[in-house]
């Protein structure tokens, strides 16, 4: 039977410790297995945080928009929210660093999001943006 | 967010991590861990009791590496689990620092 979540955040990211508790709510009504739980938390966090930190939505609709979908075997997230056109899935992640000196402390969540979402995509709709991150149950 | 710290023989400070390290659980252990990390040569980090880590905690782990780097030391983590792994190992974590599932292994590692 398909089942559908919806939450609100607002732009802190106080509120990503909210969308992880109600999202693993979710994952247990879902009977999801553990490693699909992790993966769909780990996206959820990447993306919502990006959201907050780097996207500057007009101060009438700060909001993010959090939804979940179990259809069959594919558990589908969206994210959407107003804020400056931003598109994850056109990010290349960076080559290996050579070393530790090297490495930069940052930059790991959108790799992170490819790896573990089955698919993921992107769309502007208007004046909002629309991720969409695809789980596979198994 | 819980971390432990434990001096072993041979200057070997073993850190033990417990937890989600994730945005909340990051800030929770990030002043600690670089203080911990900026003070010692020979880091072992115990892995074993975090459940979850996103890239604010992966973050706090290269930072740290890195203080302990600077001071010409070294930092290893010990047995994450599966999941967590995949995470470090896609962020290509491991080749900056080294995961071992074992810990007589791990400690001759930052001995050098």
């Amino acid at each position: 039977m398909a089942r559908t979540r919806s939450l609100v955040l607002d732009r802190d990211l106080a509120e990503v410790g909210r969308m992880a508790a109600w999202a693993d709510g979710f994952a247990r009504r879902a009977n999801l297995p553990d490693s699909v739980t992790f993966g769909l938390q780990l996206c959820l966090e990447e993306a919502v945080s990006n959201v907050i930190r780097h996207g500057i939505a007009p101060a009438e609709r700060p909001e993010i928009l959090v939804m979940l979908d179990e259809a069959g075997d594919q558990i589908t997230a969206q994210i959407e929210d107003e804020g400056q056109p931003f598109d994850p899935c056109q990010f290349q992640a960076r080559s290996r660093p050579p070393s530790l000196e090297d490495a930069e402390s940052g930059g790991f969540g959108i790799p992170l999001m490819h790896r573990f979402a089955a698919a993921m995509s992107y769309e502007r709709s208007g004046t909002r943006n629309r991720l969409i991150l695809k789980f596979d149950r198994r | 967010m819980e971390m432990v710290v434990e001096e072993l023989e041979g200057g070997v400070t073993k850190v033990v991590l417990a937890g989600r390290l994730d945005i909340a659980g990051s800030a929770v252990i990030d002043l600690r861990f670089n203080t911990v990390s900026g003070s010692r040569r020979a880091v072992v980090v115990d892995m074993s009791g975090v459940s979850f880590i996103a890239s604010m905690g992966i973050r706090t782990l290269v930072s740290g590496a890195k203080a302990v780097r600077i001071r010409g030391g070294r930092m290893v983590l010990v047995f994450p689990e599966a999941n967590v792994e995949k995470a470090l190992r896609t962020a290509s974590i491991d080749t900056l620092i080294p995961i071992y599932h074992d810990s007589n292994a791990a400690v001759a590692a930052v001995l050098g």
